[in-house]
């Protein structure tokens, strides 16, 4: 296998090489799963475009209205020791500090994770529980989406070929939300989950919960939003959570694998949507 | 691995069964197929493109049916294909089974998933879990063309 | 969870010895050229005009093999060759019994067997040509388990096994062709002893396969020069592979040079290698250099793993808790090939070694190692020991528990004591067990167990012993005095990373009085040096190590007849030999103590201590690492390890679904060692790099059952089966 490798140095170039290259083309972020499905040759592109050498794509920074903006070519350890990242959430922080081992966390990308679309990945529940939203350009222009609509299925994505994801955008979180991200690792430190909830939470002044998101990991072909769980929350006080929580094992749709059997996973989302909740509403 | 599907048709069991055993045209309800053609009696060749993410298949192959029986609505196909880029190839066996009620047909596809060589390197479970897809889109899709036929 | 405990405790031997270099931490031989990159592996080794290797596996477990067309592969550019079985027919490979086809040509007998092979320039062209290669096959029922394949009318698999070559004796009878090896041990009156018993327990437990999981695939160069075959290689008993090679491919062993410089893991893989056989036919065929890399997803569905088993045991108590009969049933899934395993019984080395380290005044004990159409299996660490202990040490835990008897006061009871008859029917001599124990009890403050609130986490205790033989056989290496002052030691032991140059060279220094810097350690082809049974069972330290003695002390003798001493003696040459054949065992014994989280069923190990009788240390930093790597090694297999098969195809076939631990999952482990019972090896040394995984997996087994009351009776003991346990329990 051969192929052509191109190091554009700005987003336009990068654009230009995705449309002249067309669907022989790929994109290459940090590469920790691209040079693995080449190495499989499961993958055989002609093109690979790689994202590193482009200035714009990087860095993370809040945002003037108090969120905070992820380049896509952020790596998970510059958002892990990011203070900025921290500042605007600990539970962030955490999601990124979750994946795989420290030498993976230096190499792999924000905007790598979400295209690849691996359901079991740490970030993408978290960004979704923060209500993230996806910047994406192509040549014709930029749109952005919800971080909920870019995973549509097992590592596929609604993205069109010749876009790109250039950055992730948090909006600020309200005063009073508290966040957590939780994943059970039952085998080894260094896995992907067997299930991972993230979860936000905010109470009303009167102490019944105002807003929450939670959004599971690895128990579906995407990460799973657990809408039945938020609504049967949503304005009803905390005792209300014990019986909202069995709501989430008809919302997941798991499978058998070497990380647990689907049952299995059924009952531990259940578990573990019960400790994210617990630890938000504490 | 071992799936079963199936599917209501809003017709009669002769209906389906005779839409099912015109093979070609059937097949083409299996998303991704791109051609199908006789090659023999009761023996086929096709190619079918799967992509799992990044990942694109080019399955060419054969299949042939085994077993046809008519009066009792089942019949027995297997499918061999391989891509010959990624170097692995699948093997399914697949039972079919039509049983009439109340004007309505039930098929029932029995598949057994056979993945081998590199291909089956890439998470088995993913593998499965777009087999089964394929093989749910092939049922209600042969349940909506024979329903819309009618 | 923090790291491996310091170094608690000093190290002391009893045995006299002529300097303290023993007492200081030594310095790695080999250390500055691994650490620099500067050692050269035989993945690193290449040659002018090199070739590539690829092969064409079967897909099927169980096939005949119709037409190979191989003429598209032949047309691409690039391929020098490409062969198939009938041009290696009927050659066959093996340790003992060499029954592996170096192609198959008329049937395949599990996923990845061998149909073609392939050299090309690159190995990408010879991949490319793997895949042009049409195989037409027969698809055949395969036997996916030990019961199939021991049924009456199945499938033979091996049907020719009259003609197989059996290396060095004969072939014991079989009670069924689908078997591999089997054997029967009866002492005592084992009928009179259930007669007597108070209670008889009988439990069957079930262990998976599991890989080595060595860091370095295999990797293999072979060349023909003139008349002669060179190979390098990462097999660890390179002269075992001379003659391997000579038989199977009738070239004298002379005319073989093997080349097994440093080996980047073995963990007991390392013995039996596949690639030598069949690049020889390829560097035959193109006149060039063909090397073979496995990738290492190939290494893990298509070498030799260890046995899956199945094992009931039997066991018979009186009142008070004393075993007066046992009997045991093991069944090993041997694969498609009995070719990995070296013993003669064609089974794991301890495959009859089912209640280790306890007086057993009776036992009938049988084993049987199977083919089947699954993945070959042969030696891992400790070969047959994980299977057995993990059985026998759980089995002893629910009989205790059954009893009202504390698991750990039970073992007391029951502890082999020196004269007493163990489950091998011989007097033992080795550690003394209640000695042990009472180290154990101590050191790991165990208590009694107390009354268990059902709360959410709760701890519990857990206890298993295990016993490893000390290794037995020859060796024999030459040492020169050179004139710079400095020794030189010259042997055919390839490093595969236990340590065993260092070892030599402080033996070596110790004996003469003169710092370790001053003694060499070379390693030769064998072509080289003296013939040397290779790394395994147990052996380099008593066996490998007492040659190196010898010849220390050869040297010194030879000194002293001259009147000289080391500094002002001339150039000499003297030949160590060793036969150790004493049958000679020592214990360790584990107490860890752990949490369960009742909810999900997951488990934290919270602390272990491990008491191990080492004898003599001679290498105090490596010693010290074998015992935490076994640990670790043993943990992995107890919690997450599982070679996953489904419908004969390993489905973990990658280290991302197939996990080993990391230093991350690693609990603080307390290392008390006992040196006072000296050993068969040099200075009273014996051998430490088996004698502390296999016990791990009841450790944590019976830890868990004490925590929450869950009893898991097969390996790895997953968060899933605990949760299921509980569940049992509470519906």
């Amino acid at each position: 296998m051969t192929f052509d490798y191109h190091e554009p140095r700005t987003l336009a170039e990068a654009l230009a090489l995705l449309d002249r290259y067309g669907e022989d083309a790929h994109l290459m972020a940090g590469g920790t799963a691209t040079v693995l499905l080449m190495r499989q040759g499961l993958l055989r592109p002609g093109h690979v475009i790689a994202l590193r050498a482009i200035d714009e794509l990087g860095g993370i920074a809040h945002t003037p209205d108090g969120g905070l903006r992820i380049g896509a070519m952020a790596t998970h350890r510059a958002v892990e020791r990011s203070a900025d990242a921290f500042a605007y959430s600990p539970a962030l922080t955490d999601a990124f500090g979750s994946v795989a081992t420290v030498r993976i966390r230096n190499q792999a990308t924000v905007g790598g994770n979400l295209a690849h679309a691996d359901p079991a990945q740490d970030p993408p529940p978290m960004l979704s529980a923060l209500n993230a939203t996806v910047s994406v350009r192509s040549s014709r222009g930029g749109r952005s989406l919800p971080i909920e609509e870019l995973a549509v299925d097992h590592f596929t994505t609604s993205l069109a070929h010749g876009e790109i994801i250039t950055e992730v955008i948090l909006p600020p979180i309200e005063p009073g939300t508290r966040e957590t991200y939780l994943k059970f690792l039952p085998r080894t430190a260094d896995d992907y989950a067997t299930v991972s909830v993230a979860a936000t939470l905010r109470f009303a002044p009167g102490g019944t919960i105002a807003e929450t998101r939670i959004v599971l990991g690895a128990v579906g072909p995407t990460p799973i939003r657990a809408r039945r769980v938020e609504d049967a929350l949503r304005g009803q006080p905390v005792s209300r959570a014990r019986d909202a929580v069995d709501l989430v094992r008809d919302e997941i749709d798991p499978i058998d694998d070497l990380r647990g059997s689907a049952a299995y996973k059924r009952e531990m989302a259940r578990i573990w949507t019960g400790r994210a909740l617990a630890q938000v509403t504490r | 691995m071992k799936f079963t599907h199936t599917a209501t048709v809003a017709a009669p069991r002769d209906k389906v069964w005779a839409r099912i055993m015109d093979i070609p045209s059937a097949a083409r309800c299996v998303p991704g197929v791109a051609s199908v053609r006789a090659s023999g009696k009761d023996k086929y060749e096709g190619t079918l493109a799967v992509q799992i993410g990044p990942v694109r298949l080019m399955l060419d192959g054969d299949f042939v049916m085994t077993a046809r029986d008519e009066q009792a609505g089942t019949a027995s196909l297997k499918a061999d294909a391989k891509d010959s880029r990624v170097g692995g190839a699948i093997r399914a066996t697949m039972d079919l089974a039509l049983a009439e009620k109340e004007g309505q047909t039930e098929v029932k596809i029995a598949t057994d998933l056979a993945v081998m060589g590199r291909l089956g390197e890439f998470g088995q479970a993913v593998i499965k879990r777009k087999a089964d897809q394929l093989m749910g889109d092939f049922a209600d899709c042969l349940a909506r063309q024979v329903t819309t036929a009618r | 969870m923090p790291g491996p405990a310091g170094y608690d405790r000093a190290v002391t031997g009893v045995v006299e010895r002529s300097a303290s270099i023993l007492d200081q931490p030594e310095y790695r031989v080999e250390g500055s050229a691994k650490v620099t990159g500067a050692a050269r592996y035989a993945a690193d080794v290449a040659m002018p005009g090199m070739l590539h290797a690829a092969y064409v596996t079967s897909p099927y477990p169980h096939a005949r093999i119709g037409s190979v067309d191989v003429s598209a592969a032949r047309k691409l550019p690039g391929v020098r060759a490409v062969l198939t079985g009938a041009d290696t027919k009927p050659g066959r490979l093996g340790r003992r019994l060499q029954d592996w086809p170096i192609l198959c040509w008329d049937r395949v007998l599990f996923i990845g067997d061998r149909v073609a092979a392939i050299a090309a320039d690159t190995a990408r062209v010879a991949e490319e040509a793997a895949r042009l290669v049409e195989v037409e096959y027969e698809e055949l029922p395969s036997i996916l388990d030990t019961d199939a394949a021991l049924a009456a009318g199945v499938p033979v698999l091996h049907p020719d096994a009259a003609t197989y070559v059996f290396l060095g004796g004969t072939r014991a009878e079989r009670p069924h062709p689908n078997v591999q090896g089997h054997a029967v041990h009866v002492h005592g009156d084992v009928e009179a002893g259930f007669r007597a018993s108070h209670k008889v327990y009988e439990h069957s437990f079930s262990v998976p396969r599991t890989h080595q999981a060595y860091i370095e695939p295999r990797a293999t160069l072979v060349w023909l020069d003139g008349e002669t075959v060179r190979v390098v290689t990462t097999n660890k008993a390179p002269f075992a592979l001379r003659q391997h090679m000579s038989v199977a491919l009738g070239i004298p062993e002379e005319r073989i040079v093997v080349d097994a410089g440093y080996i980047g893991g073995d963990f007991g893989g390392k013995g039996l290698s596949i690639d030598e056989f069949v690049l020889y036919y390829l560097a035959r065929a193109t006149g060039r250099p063909v090397r073979a890399l496995t990738r290492y997803a190939d290494d893990l569905q298509a070498t030799n793993t260890r046995h899956a088993a199945t094992i009931t045991l039997r066991t018979g108590v009186d009142a008070e808790g004393r075993i007066l009969a046992h009997t045991s049933r093991v069944v090993f899934d041997g694969g498609a090939y009995a070719a990995g395993k070296p013993v003669m019984t064609l089974m794991p080395g301890d495959a009859m070694l089912t209640l280790a380290g306890y007086r057993v005044p009776a036992a009938r004990v049988e084993a049987t190692t199977v083919y089947t159409n699954q993945v070959p299996a042969g030696h891992a660490r400790a070969p047959g020991q994980p299977q057995n202990a993990f059985a026998a040490e759980s089995h002893i835990d629910l009989i205790a528990r059954d009893l009202g008897i504390d698991p750990l006061e039970f073992r007391e009871r029951n502890i082999v004591r020196h004269g007493d008859v163990d489950v091998t029917g011989q007097p033992w001599h080795g550690t003394d067990g209640p000695a042990m124990l009472a180290r154990l009890r101590t050191a790991s403050s165990y208590g009694p167990s107390l009354a268990r609130p059902r709360q959410v986490n709760w701890w519990g205790w857990g206890v298993a012993l295990g016993v490893r033989h000390v290794g037995r056989g020859r060796a024999a290496m030459v040492l020169r005095k050179l004139a710079s002052g400095r020794v030189e030691l010259r042997t055919g032991v390839s490093d595969q990373g236990g340590g065993a140059h260092t070892l030599f060279q402080r033996i070596i220094a110790a004996e003469l009085g003169i710092p370790p810097g001053r003694v060499a350690v070379s390693r030769g082809t064998t072509d080289a040096v003296l013939s040397d049974p290779g790394v395994g069972g147990s052996r380099v330290t008593p066996v490998q190590g007492s040659a190196a003695l010898d010849a220390a002390r050869m040297l010194k003798a030879k000194l002293a007849e001259l009147g000289r001493t080391i500094d002002d003696a001339g150039e000499m040459e003297v030949t160590g030999e060793a036969a150790q054949e004493t049958h000679e065992a020592s214990m360790y014994a584990y107490v860890l103590r752990l949490t369960v989280d009742r909810e999900t069923g997951s488990l934290k190990i919270n602390d272990a201590t491990l008491v191990a009788d080492v004898g003599t240390v001679i290498n105090p930093v490596a010693l010290r690492g074998q015992l935490e790597g076994g640990f670790i090694f043993g943990l992995g297999q107890a919690v997450m390890e599982e070679l996953r098969v489904e419908d004969g195809r390993v489905v973990t076939a990658n280290l991302g679904d197939y996990k080993l631990p990391t230093i991350a999952d690693a609990p603080p482990l307390r290392i008390e060692l006992i040196t006072d019972h000296p050993g068969p090896g040099p200075f009273g040394a014996k051998s430490v790099g088996e004698l502390a995984n296999p016990a791990v997996g009841a450790a944590v087994a019976n830890a868990v059952q004490d925590a929450c009351g869950a009893r898991v009776m097969s390996l790895p003991v997953t968060a899933e089966k605990i949760w299921a346990e509980l569940r049992k329990g509470s519906a």
